[in-house]
């Protein structure tokens, strides 16, 4: 039963705050050809959580220098701009979206988008994709969820229950109990503070991914349904079933299960790997 | 995959090259100095004596009966994750793709 009018959605994101002023202004110093870093400093130190887990992320294991990077601006010439615009992004977006951690098991979804992440990041540039900006689309990719969760959490308790009991997939029992799916709720969101056209595409069609004909949908569509085959962040016990590979996305991408098959061990420990990221 | 439990615990002294680790080891303050699944190599042996680590969990090999239990335990779970799908082609290509994967050292 439809409990919920996509008007609704609109109101309750619309009344979200938007990113906040040093965010964006981060986001377009980072995006100027040269950079300025003294600029960027002066800028970051006005919100010294973000500057903290820039730092901690910057650190973790998973960039390969761990533990030697002390302040924003080392940060930021070891991650180069464009990584650091990513990871402020999805740092900023994270923090904007509070969720009731009992409802979705949030380390799950979390560990879920970090394999997404390091699958994408991973295969970009066999689609001639920066890896960093798919890494960043593999974070965001299934923000409506936490949205929906935080939004409407009795209806959405519903259609997770809905899900375990009829063994559907989690987008059609999304689709069933509230009307749609999270991939709408993540790409209004994406919208709404005004991320790149390809993320919000990339967010709001990875699961219907035919006619976005967009190569970075393409690529997340596809993680996705690896990492969920490879079972990364879904309960032992629920079992979340994978959704199903499109054979339009399949051609357009053009590779062989053999290739795939011989990458399999590496996007496995790069997934594994970026499980331990913790932002 | 293929290591039963926590392993099994011996002393340093009684770990050879070639053995891995099914836990982390960690130094007294719990601060992890190598992750679970690395193979002992001579070098990370004398590195650990001179953390003055004295003992390790170290993989125990399997029995037939519990590879077979394993590879059936890992079937059985893939096909509940492919169930909605895997009458389409290309998800039974993947399906074969990660269950040879996940069994191939079982």
């Amino acid at each position: 039963m439809v409990q919920i009018s996509e008007a609704e959605l609109d109101a309750r994101i619309s009344e979200l705050p938007p990113l906040s002023p040093v965010v964006t202004e981060l986001l377009k110093l980072l995006n100027q050809p040269s950079v300025d870093y003294a600029a960027l400093e002066r800028s970051a130190v006005r919100e010294p959580t973000l500057v903290a887990r820039v730092l901690r992320l910057a650190n973790s294991p998973f960039f390969g220098v761990s533990g030697q990077i002390a302040t924003f601006r080392e940060a930021c010439l070891v991650l180069g701009s464009r990584s650091l615009r990513q990871v402020i992004m999805a740092i900023s977006v994270m923090d904007t979206l509070a969720v009731d951690g009992k409802l979705l098991e949030l380390r799950q979804v979390w560990l879920h988008a970090l394999a997404v992440a390091a699958i994408a990041r991973h295969l970009a540039p066999s689609q001639h994709i920066d890896p960093d900006y798919a890494f960043t689309a593999g974070l965001l990719h299934d923000i409506g969820k936490l949205a929906l969760a935080a939004f409407f959490a009795g209806p959405y308790a519903q259609a997770m229950a809905h899900k375990r009991q009829s063994g559907c997939s989690l987008v059609d029992a999304e689709r069933e109990q509230l009307g749609f799916d999270h991939g709408m709720a993540g790409e209004k969101l994406a919208r709404k503070w005004h991320l790149p056209e390809d993320l919000a595409l990339a967010i709001g069609r990875h699961h219907r991914p035919d006619d976005a004909e967009n190569a970075l949908v393409d690529l997340i569509h596809f993680a996705d349904v690896l990492a969920h085959a490879l079972e990364y962040g879904m309960d032992e016990g629920e079992g979340e079933v994978v959704p199903r590979l499109h054979a339009t996305v399949w051609n357009r991408l053009g590779w062989d299960w053999a290739r795939i098959g011989a990458l399999l061990p590496s996007l496995d420990r790069e997934a594994r790997a970026a499980g331990a990221i913790e932002l | 995959m293929q290591e039963s439990g926590q392993g099994r615990q011996i002393a340093l002294a009684d770990v050879t090259v070639g053995m891995r680790f099914a836990t982390d080891v960690t130094d007294e303050k719990g601060q992890r100095l190598v992750p679970a699944g690395t193979v002992v190599t001579e070098r990370l042996l004398e590195q650990l004596a001179r953390h003055g680590i004295c003992a390790v969990n170290v993989v125990a090999p399997m029995s037939e009966e519990e590879r077979h239990a394993a590879r059936e335990d890992v079937t059985q779970r893939l096909e509940h994750r492919f169930s909605l799908v895997k009458d389409d082609p290309l998800m039974a290509e993947l399906y074969r793709l990660i269950l040879n994967y996940r069994t191939k050292d079982l």
